[in-house]
């Protein structure tokens, strides 16, 4: 209700200050801290190509006009905060009324990096968008993304680690993505693979597992056998490896030991701890 | 052992404190005089006095517009912190000095603005002293506790306040450490609050539930006794203290959710360094004023309650820190007696602050509060309704989390409401976003309910709201008893009221569409009070039926209630549970937020997991969090049984379910089960649409589907020939949602969706689709004995050789055991193609055992086929077979056979 107010009045004061040319569009947002995650203690100032406004200070919410097809907006921070300017970049905003969503503003601009992967065979995502903290990027051939000028404070990472990414590529699922309490090194956050599911999907993800494995070399991998045994030595489960050679167990913590067998190949037995339940431990291994 | 791992140590100007809870400092002192050590425990409490100032700034300022509290009123929030060395916590000084605690209050209290500022303090603790050990019992430890004027270091009072309780200076001694707050109402809050913790015994109350609420529930109703302060002292400025920061007041059914529970209440890594104004806080601030609140309502029955609970624990000192023994002292005290008429041990299960548990992984919390100030033109129903969205990791660190949901708004005929746009999306930065929907005048000024579902992720809150009940513009005088009723038919001719004993007062409030609400407004009502509410059906001729009873114990002031037909009931799986894999879901929504508790078996005797599909994988329990009501899970269990646990079932009302994009496990959230036709599905700011029509199963809804055409539950595979028990198995396509059992749903709105449960019942309801027919289909099964799977394969025209989510359908994520799929760039379950006088399909068998024999047999479900024939890929011999059915026989050579299905002339 307030912020329906509040935006009504801001649209007013452009509309008196815009000589009575109304820009062509109007794009709206909120611009906040990363160092707390609310609005900066005195107002940010929002540029297009055409217009200034300020953010509330209450919410940090703005409406800026724009011009058709607007690709950037700079956002500063209150010049007491001694921010850098943001450069927010856009996929072209040709909507009379455009929500550009959350815009973060931050003592630091750090790089974030990571690469977008099938989830059904690992193979990269080319030209998957990737967008986080407000800014956004498009992965190469490899897979790869770098999103430029994230907000980030080296002080307090707790407003950076908790927000979340968006991973969309032609013909996959869209998914989110968090930085899973990576920091910045050297201005570089990387934040791993991110995987898509196909639409059309999919070899699907693992299964519940605990302990898994890899056996090698590929070729003599189908039709291994691989014994769990306890720490008496006991078997209490076994795998019979497919063509994609690879086993998983689930099984509770505990001392076990892992054989591999097929035909006359063998690999040296393995000794798996689990301390929890939910740890997950790999042991590949190599038939000779 | 819980508690010492939560010990989270922080370096602090060259010696160490940890907080054991919330506001429980321990700090080194080995190596320091005492004189230091006092500067040090200064400076520990003035970092958690200003954290708190900074973790709450937002929020306060957010709440002062909508006008939910009043300014200028300080949170108060003392604290204890004990002194160490080594690995050993100094113990309380003082010890059989006296026959009770004598305040020694620092004469430099007194000052040119407040002459007689000490002889004031003395009076606060000389006048409420019976109160207090009325109330609180007697100290247990007594002695001299001297009150040190600690202005100069923790007297940076903006707006949190309190000072703290040192049980051991060092040298022995035992102190209060306070602030010189300007306004005497404060100070004697704030100093009757720390007298309470120098009351308690050592070891004192080892959870925040527990330590906070029963200090600040006991401070409460101390400082609301006439006369208890000494005169004076403005009751309205101790009244807005207390209201504000002590207790949650009249929304304590909205805000009573699983978000809450936990050992502690502030998150240690939220305590570590200094905080920058403005940094959000996460649930604390609520949890502190859900403690006040509970406790508040055990007083309201048992006004001895804390005295004796506090006795108690003096000769049971190994219950501090035991939850379980907590529960059975309280449990001692109440006997065979009832709280708002369950047995203590229900009744706590039922508040979710007092779960000491603490749970990892994401969490949703709402707190909805009506707005009654301001209101002009249309409002009707104006509710702020702010969520926090966090995750909890297993040493209790919170990590703020950022996301965005869309809140669905139903009448009471679950017909969606649009409001604002700005109301319809959630926008959350550092946990916290709000919105502020009015639902409108729509009915000639008659109140209705609202059903307010919060969907993040995959989690979901469900949230009651009486649009028009509380205040509107023509009725701006404000109810202070409101709520709603939900589950509880009115046949025509019939209406519903509620009746409220109060003592022996008696008052009616009429229900309209569900929804009440009227000012009392006498200061017997206003007062904490235990109200016998009861849910009345009157028919045409005034004959009155009790549909429910319920006891409510209410704080002072107004009280927002819900009425539901949600019974907390002892239940579980229908046929038990099996030994080995099962995928299993929890009917209704369990009070117990650990499946060891649900279970009854040590968490090293069971296994959990639950799919995250933004991950791509499990999380593997604990990491898959509380068990909340709608989520289906993956289990093993190493023998068969029929666990069974409380849990809140709803009857005679629409339950949702929120689904990220990709695989979701869910059940049906229902006691009963629920049909495809009975499920509607929501995406964003969109109408609702039937299951059939978003699952691409409905010919009359042609928009893109939402989800995947199938639905999967599990089957269990043979006995592993180690466990002797199953330890995989197979997907088979569900026909409805049956209580207790877990299914794979697929979610294709890159925004997720919420979907709905109806009960059958309601005949209104019930809507008959269209379903698609495919023009042939072939169902392809393999078998052996104790297991087998099956895909189907066809044609139709539309369909289209690739992936077509309205005729395709893929398999949920693989989890071992005999799995049969049609492979056509990926393993789908139906894989239906554009017409063709011939088709060939591969089919895989994955996961059979070499050298055992199986089965493979066909058979035709709809249309017909010129000849059918099938290869076996491994020998290479092909069979050739009629029209509609056919089987053979072979041994497995490898873990997945292959077969090409060709389909001549299908039509």
């Amino acid at each position: 209700m307030k912020k329906n107010l509040l935006l009504a009045f801001i649209g007013f004061i452009l509309l008196a200050c815009g000589g009575g040319s109304f820009p062509s569009i109007r794009v709206s947002g909120r611009v906040l801290d990363i160092s707390t995650g609310g609005p900066t203690t005195n107002a940010s100032s929002i540029q297009s190509s055409t217009s200034t406004a300020n953010t509330s200070v209450v919410d940090g919410s703005f409406l800026v006009g724009g011009a058709k097809g607007e690709t950037q907006l700079l956002v500063s921070a209150p010049s007491l905060l001694g921010y850098p300017v943001f450069t927010y970049k856009f996929q072209p905003l040709n909507q009379n009324q455009n929500d550009v969503g959350d815009l973060w503003v931050g003592p630091e601009q750090v790089t974030v990096t990571g690469v977008v992967q099938n989830a059904a065979d690992n193979s990269p995502i080319a030209n998957a968008l990737v967008k986080f903290g407000g800014q956004l990027a498009t992965t190469d051939a490899s897979g790869t993304f770098n999103i430029l000028q994230v907000a980030y404070s080296s002080a307090n990472t707790s407003g950076f680690l908790g927000l979340s990414g968006r991973a969309e590529a032609t013909n996959f699922l869209s998914n989110e993505f968090t930085p899973g309490g990576n920091t910045a090194i050297g201005g570089v956050v990387s934040i791993g693979i991110v995987l898509l599911s196909p639409v059309d999907s999919t070899t699907p993800p693992p299964p519940p597992f605990n302990i898994w494995g890899i056996i090698s070399p590929s070729g003599l991998a189908n039709g291994t056998i691989v014994t769990l045994k306890d720490s008496g030595g006991t078997p209490v489960r076994r795998f019979t490896v497919a063509p994609n050679a690879r086993y998983q167990f689930w099984v509770q913590a505990g001392q076990y030991s892992l054989d591999f067998v097929n035909g006359t190949h063998t690999a040296p037995t393995q000794n798996v701890t689990l301390i929890n339940n939910s740890d997950v431990i790999r042991r590949d291994a190599t038939l000779n | 052992m819980l508690r010492r791992l939560l010990l989270l140590v922080v370096v602090l100007t060259g010696t160490t404190t940890s907080f054991g809870q919330s506001s429980l400092f321990k700090i080194d002192i080995a190596t320091r005089g005492v004189g230091s050590a006092k500067e040090l425990s200064d400076a520990a409490y003035n970092l958690y006095q200003q954290n708190l100032w900074s973790l709450t700034y937002l929020s306060r300022k957010e709440r002062e517009a909508h006008g939910l509290i009043k300014r200028g009123i300080p949170f108060i929030a003392p604290a204890i912190v004990r002194f160490t060395k080594g690995n050993q916590v100094l113990g309380t000084g003082g010890r059989n000095r006296g026959n009770e605690i004598t305040l020694a209050i620092d004469s430099t209290f007194n000052t040119s603005d407040d002459t007689t500022r000490v002889a004031f303090m003395q009076s606060v603790y000389d006048t409420a002293k019976p109160t207090i050990e009325s109330i609180f019992g007697d100290a247990a430890i007594t002695g001299v506790v001297n009150v040190v004027n600690a202005d100069a270091t923790i007297g940076d009072r903006n707006a949190i306040t309190g000072g703290y309780y040192l049980p051991n200076n060092g040298s022995g001694g035992r102190e209060i450490r306070l602030p010189l707050n300007p306004s005497r109402e404060v100070a004697a809050v704030a100093l009757i609050h720390c007298i309470l913790l120098a009351y308690l015994p050592d070891p004192a109350y080892g959870f925040d539930g527990y330590l906070e609420g029963l200090a600040r529930a006991a401070t409460q109703k101390i400082v609301r006794v006439p006369a208890a302060l000494p005169p004076g002292l403005d009751q309205e400025v101790i009244e807005n203290i207390v209201g504000q920061t002590y207790e949650i007041g009249d929304v304590y059914d909205w805000a009573n959710q699983k978000s809450l529970g936990g050992p502690r209440f502030i998150a240690p890594n939220l305590l570590l360094a200094p905080i920058v104004q403005g940094t959000r806080g996460g649930l604390f601030f609520q949890r502190y004023q859900m403690s006040g609140t509970v406790w508040e309502k055990v007083l309201a029955e048992y006004p001895n309650f804390i005295k004796n609970f506090n006795l108690l624990l003096r000769s049971n000192p190994s219950a501090a820190s035991d939850a379980n023994q907590l529960e059975a002292l309280g449990a001692s005290i109440i006997g065979a007696g009832t709280i708002e008429g369950d047995t203590y041990l229900q009744w706590v299960r039922k508040q979710h602050i007092l779960d000491t548990r603490l749970n990892v992984g994401t969490k949703l919390h709402s707190l909805i509060s009506p707005i009654t100030n301001g209101l002009a033109g249309s409002d009707f129903g104006v509710f702020n309704i702010e969520a926090t969205l966090f995750s909890t990791d297993a040493n209790g660190n919170e990590t703020l989390l950022s996301s965005t949901g869309y809140p669905v708004y139903w009448d009471k005929d679950y017909n969606r409401i649009l409001a604002s746009s700005q109301s319809e999306v959630l926008s959350i930065a550092a946990s916290y976003g709000s919105v502020v929907p009015n639902f409108t005048n729509d009915n000639g000024g008659i109140p209705y309910r609202v059903a307010v579902d919060i969907p993040v992720q995959d989690r979901l809150i469900r949230q009651y709201v009486p649009a028009g009940s509380i205040a509107t513009p023509a009725s701006p005088n404000v109810s202070d008893f409101y709520g709603t009723v939900v589950g509880f038919a009115v046949p025509l001719g019939t209406s519903l009221l509620v009746r409220v004993q109060n003592g022996s007062d008696t008052f009616d409030a009429p229900v309209n569409s569900y929804a009440f609400g009227l000012k009392v407004g006498t200061a017997n009502f206003l007062a904490t009070r235990s109200l016998t509410v009861r849910l009345i059906r009157v028919n045409s001729g005034g004959a009155e039926t009790v549909l429910l009873t319920r006891t409510i114990n209410k704080g002072p002031g107004p009280i927002g209630i819900q009425l539901g037909n949600d019974p907390v009931v002892t239940t579980g799986f229908p046929s038990g549970l099996a030994a080995g894999v099962q995928m299993v879901g929890f009917t209704g929504d369990p009070l117990y937020s650990g499946l060891e508790s649900i279970f009854g078996l040590s968490p090293l005797n069971f296994l959990a997991a639950r799919y995250n599909s933004s991950k791509t994988a499990y999380d593997l329990y604990p990491n898959s969090g509380a068990v909340l009501g709608g989520q289906g899970y993956f289990v093993r269990v190493p023998f068969s049984g029929s666990p069974a646990w409380s849990a809140r079932v709803e009857s005679g009302t629409a339950v949702s379910v929120a689904l990220r994009p990709g695989w979701n496990m869910i059940t049906c959230p229902l006691g009963v089960t629920a049909p495809f036709t009975s499920v509607d599905v929501v995406r964003t700011i969109e109408f609702p649409r039937t299951y059939l029509g978003a699952s691409g199963n409905d010919a009359g809804d042609t928009s893109p589907p939402l989800l995947g055409k199938d639905v999967f539950q599990f089957v269990p595979g043979s006995n592993d020939p180690t466990s002797g028990v199953p330890e995989g198995g197979s997907f088979i396509p569900a026909t409805s949602f049956e209580p207790g059992r877990g299914y794979f749903i697929r979610c294709l709105s890159p925004e997720g969706v919420v979907v709905l449960f109806k009960p059958t019942a309601n005949q209104s309801f019930s809507r008959e689709p269209r379903v698609i027919s495919t023009q042939y289909l072939l169902q392809v099964m393999v078998s052996r004995p104790g297991e087998g799977s099956y895909a189907q394969l066809g044609l139709n025209t539309g369909a289209t050789n690739g992936f077509d989510a309205r005729y395709d359908s893929n398999l949920p994520p693989s989890f071992g055991g005999l799995q049969v799929a049609v492979q056509n760039g990926d393993q789908r379950f139906t894989d239906v193609r554009a017409p063709a006088t011939q088709a060939v399909y591969r089919v895989n068998a994955s996961d059979c055992q070499p050298g055992k024999r199986y089965t493979f047999n066909f058979f035709t479900k709809f249309g017909r086929a010129t000849q059918i024939l099938v290869k076996d890929i491994q020998t290479g011999k092909t069979q050739t077979f009629g029209t509609i059915s056919g089987a053979f026989g072979f041994t497995a050579s490898k873990s997945t056979m292959a077969f090409d299905v060709t389909v001549k002339g299908a039509r």
